[in-house]
């Protein structure tokens, strides 16, 4: 009896050992993607609160009672229509339900099969960067692991589009216009087009390009750029500039990353809200944070007026973000500090919050996206618009990317867009 | 009268334009066709105000103002085909000016020869003039055709033209750096190929054949606000009708070839490439030289027939012109080959700055010969090895508290510094140089070249500035001008000042004519 009881106990601990020694395979860990903004509980919440909002329109009147959710900079701008010079009815937008945003197919398939292989050195940098793709951390922990997430979000992989930007002084009341197509592919961390996840002849080690063609102003008339953004952290960035005016082709210098685009409050490195290596910075998670998000906006509903610095018509709807302090660890940086509110969804800047270098809040940047079909048919999450202020100076920027074309994403982009000889082509 | 119309013409020039156009949609070009068809250029008024002019030359001047041009500039891009393999596009070019400043100088007018002055107050012919470009470009893979007239632009240097090789000038109505390509380039009918190849540094074959189609370069008007001044070019008063630098210009005109296949041929070669970190360009270009040589047989009975002519005149107590043009050749365009590239790179370790480098070898450049260098006492010519070599240094700037001040609103200034050096071997002190800068003995001469740029309030002003100095002749220009751009896309205006010096100490034989022309200069430009 002793011995059949002594037999079942060391079946039981070989059995018990077996499933605690034997190392299981990385690839049947299950990864939790997507993962949704919110807990059921928090969700049942939200839908409480928005029995009370949803469908309200919000101006000066009733945003003190949404503030918190909003960045308070903007609550000032709302309740000053004045400065940004609104129109009569001041400036507005309007609360719409939540809805969880799932990203295509082909990032969930991609984070499901390379987050488990992503390996990283002592200090979080990843160290496999070229051979994974998706988003790297599901359930990130830290802010660097939140930014990886928002860089190898590659918007599809590749897309075109072209955007109308006004240079706005609320002051003289007046806007400037830009209009530019912009091309951009990814190279590497590709889950929509193939070839996935990069491209195999890459011998330079371009993680992307960008192609810019330049129609407004008119003396940027036809005006070319390409950019192309290497893998290696310590290459810059290769750059040429084709100025139609003089028909010459120029190469340019990279390092000026904090020069104003074009006159207006964007610098080279607030491109996408951050268009940087990620070696640049070093980054501090705080924590979650409920924001009004504008990030299913149908762009031709807002409205303005020539010189009027925030658009009025904007959809927010409520959202938890990731917030995030971003440092540059050059001292004599532009910026102090940035915050950024990360939609928890699909990793993209929906918020930024720049502090000039003592300190003092400067510019705050708001994201617009919206539910964009894909040439693959599925449904991404994408960037249409671009509201900027900056409110030490009382000036803005305003980016609309459907009003002249359908943006276009996922479409076959040829590589010999980004080489000098199209720079130069007929237009 | 006349200049009272003038006036009230470009005042309601500007005026309709305004009414016309700030109501259109904000769009810079217009589209037709479902985009096939774009169209696009400018409508400018531009005048300089003298602010120095010598006491001889008031003499030939009613006011100050001796430049005011309404000109324009039309662009058409046609696309008649486009799919993934294959793209052909069409496009042409067109301008046309009206120069007024003769209408309200009477003075002036007077003083302009009047064959000149009807070329320079309008355009002359269709090709010559009003055609900037006409061409169909065809992509095909990695092959790319453009056949038709074209402005070909070689080179990345702002104003200097180092390895720009192609076309010839026209300087009569502008000056490179101030005036866009279209309107002081000439084009030339042409058969330009690209070849994009996969090999390594992504080199890219350029090759370009010109059949016959022969341009030479548009010098100024005598008595215009570019050209010579009527008092300095007209020795005899009373004298002909114009000066003698009428009488040579225009047989420099008379005297050039036109179309030949067989003798005005040109063709080029370029490859441009990419190898470690620096884009380069090496190229071969051979052709009639675009500015002629003088026969010395003939240039010294030729000029003489001017100075009978005028010595008549001062006896005669009257005008009596030159005879006839006559119909021996006195300037001959001669053919030589030109060899030369590019380079450009960034450095991020020095200042992070952009460095480009140009460089040309003329090889048996032909130039006239003359007692001690005078282009008066021209005795033969030969030919010469040139070397030309341009260095520039490029960077934009970041000024401690003034960049990101309310001023600049976080724009950087942007600065390059050219250096320019050529020599020319086997120099002799017969070498007629002075139209390159050369001081009369040197073989050598350099220059260097300033530009500066600050964008500022947004962006909505442009502070620009040009300049150059020529070390061993001690000429130098300098160009500031600030522009402001108009809200919404279509205006913009400028405000400079051109001012010239140096001229005095430049030498024996180097050109003084723009050592009184400083100007301010006024440009109100409507681009769509």
């Amino acid at each position: 009896m002793r011995f059949k009881q002594f037999q079942k106990m060391t079946v039981g601990i070989c059995i018990t050992v077996m499933f605690v020694m034997v190392p299981v395979p990385a690839g049947a860990v299950e990864v939790v993607y997507p993962v949704p903004a919110y807990t059921p509980e928090e969700l049942a919440k939200v839908r409480e609160w928005e029995k009370t909002w949803a469908g309200k329109k919000i101006d000066k009147t009733n945003i003190d009672q949404v503030a918190e959710f909003f960045p308070s900079s903007y609550v000032e701008l709302i309740k000053d229509p004045e400065r940004w010079h609104a129109p009569e009815e001041g400036n507005w937008f309007m609360i719409i339900p939540y809805q969880q945003i799932l990203e295509p197919t082909g990032v969930i398939e991609a984070t499901k099969k390379y987050a488990p292989l992503v390996k990283t050195d002592a200090e979080g940098v990843i160290t496999n960067y070229t051979e994974i793709a998706g988003m790297p951390f599901p359930d990130p922990k830290t802010g660097l692991e939140i930014a990886y997430n928002m860089e190898c979000n590659t918007r599809g992989d590749t897309y075109k589009m072209m955007w109308h930007a006004p240079n706005i002084n609320p002051r003289t009341k007046t806007d400037r216009l830009a209009k530019q197509e912009f091309t951009e592919m990814f190279f590497i961390h590709r889950t929509e087009v193939d070839p996935r996840p990069a491209i195999p002849k890459n011998p330079k080690g371009y993680h992307k390009g960008q192609f810019m063609h330049m129609y407004l102003p008119p003396e940027m008339l036809n005006t070319r750029f390409i950019t192309m953004r290497h893998i290696d952290w310590n290459k810059e960035d290769l750059s040429y500039l084709y100025y139609a005016q003089f028909r010459r082709i120029r190469r340019l210098s990279t390092t000026e990353r904090t020069n104003a685009i074009d006159g207006t409050d964007q610098i080279y490195d607030d491109g996408n809200m951050w268009d940087g290596h990620l070696s640049r910075n070093t980054y501090k998670y705080i924590g979650k944070k409920e924001m009004l998000l504008s990030r299913r906006q149908d762009m031709s509903k807002t409205t303005r007026r020539s010189g009027q610095g925030f658009a009025n018509g904007y959809d927010y709807e409520r959202c938890n973000t990731y917030v995030v302090e971003v440092f540059n660890k050059d001292p004599n940086y532009l910026y102090s500090k940035r915050v950024w509110y990360l939609d928890a969804e699909t990793y993209t800047i929906m918020w930024q919050e720049m502090y000039d270098q003592l300190g003092r809040f400067w510019k705050c940047f708001c994201n617009h996206t919206q539910n964009i079909k894909t040439e693959q048919g599925e449904m991404k999450n994408f960037m249409v618009g671009y509201t900027m202020q900056d409110f030490q100076r009382t000036h803005s920027g305003y980016t609309d990317m459907t009003r002249y074309q359908p943006i276009k994403i996922g479409i076959p982009v040829n590589p010999n867009i980004y080489t000098l000889s199209n720079l130069q082509k007929t237009y | 009268m006349r200049g009272y119309a003038a006036f009230a013409v470009t005042i309601l020039n500007i005026s309709l334009l305004t009414i016309l156009c700030t109501h259109r949609h904000a769009q810079a070009e217009m589209r037709y066709m479902d985009n096939k068809l774009i169209i696009n250029g400018f409508v400018k008024e531009t005048a300089y105000i003298r602010t120095t002019m010598t006491s001889r030359e008031k003499e030939f001047h009613d006011t100050a103002v001796d430049y005011l041009t309404t000109s324009a500039l039309v662009e058409a891009l046609y696309t008649a085909k486009e799919s993934e393999d294959l793209t052909i596009r069409l496009f042409g070019g067109l301008k046309w000016w009206w120069e007024k400043s003769p209408l309200i100088d009477d003075n002036l007018r007077r003083h302009i020869p009047h064959r000149d002055r009807k070329d320079y107050m309008h355009p002359r012919s269709f090709d010559d003039d009003i055609l900037t470009e006409a061409y169909v470009d065809i992509i095909k893979g990695p092959w790319q055709f453009r056949i038709g007239k074209q402005i070909v632009i070689w080179g990345q240097l702002d104003i200097a033209r180092v390895a720009d090789v192609v076309n010839p000038l026209d300087l009569r109505k502008g000056v490179p750096g101030v005036d866009t390509w279209e309107e002081v380039k000439r084009g030339i009918w042409m058969i330009r190929g690209f070849y994009q190849s996969q090999l390594p540094g992504n080199l890219l074959f350029e090759f370009i054949f010109n059949p016959g189609d022969f341009r030479q370069i548009e010098i100024p008007y005598e008595g215009t606000h570019y050209g010579a001044p009527y008092h300095q070019t007209n020795p005899f008063q009373p004298g002909p009708d114009f000066g003698i630098f009428h009488w040579l210009s225009q047989k420099w005109r008379r005297d050039a070839p036109t179309w030949n296949l067989k003798k005005n041929y040109e063709w080029g070669f370029r490859i441009r490439g990419y190898t470690w970190d620096i884009d380069w360009t090496l190229l071969l270009w051979n052709g009639r030289d675009d500015g002629p040589v003088a026969d010395p047989r003939r240039i010294t009975p030729f000029t003489l027939l001017y100075i009978q002519a005028g010595l008549r005149s001062q006896l005669r107590g009257k005008t009596i012109n030159p005879p006839d043009w006559p119909d021996y050749k006195v300037w001959y365009y001669k053919r030589y080959t030109t060899v030369g590239g590019t380079a450009q790179t960034w450095v991020q370790k020095l200042w992070s700055t952009v460095w480009r480098l140009e460089w040309f070898m003329e090889i048996a450049r032909p130039l006239n010969k003359a007692t001690n260098g005078a282009s008066d006492a021209v005795y033969g010519w030969t030919k010469r090895n040139i070397l030309g070599v341009a260095l520039q240094c490029s960077k934009r700037i970041n000024i401690p508290r003034f960049t990101q001040s309310r001023f600049a609103t976080g724009s950087q200034l942007d600065i390059s510094v050219t250096y320019f050096w050529e020599k020319i071997f086997n120099h002799d002190h017969d070498l007629v140089t002075a139209d390159r800068n050369h001081a009369w003995t040197d073989s050598t001469t350099d220059q260097i070249i300033m530009f500066v740029q600050q964008p500022l309030f947004n962006q909505s002003f442009m502070f620009i500035f040009t300049g150059n100095y020529y070390l061993r002749v001690g000429k130098w220009m300098a160009v500031p001008s600030i522009s402001y751009i108009f809200p919404g896309v279509h205006w913009r205006f400028d405000l400079g000042y051109a001012a010239f010096g140096g001229a005095k100490r430049s030498g024996r034989y180097s050109s003084r004519v723009s050592s009184t022309k400083d100007s301010i200069i006024l440009r109100l430009r409507y681009e769509f």
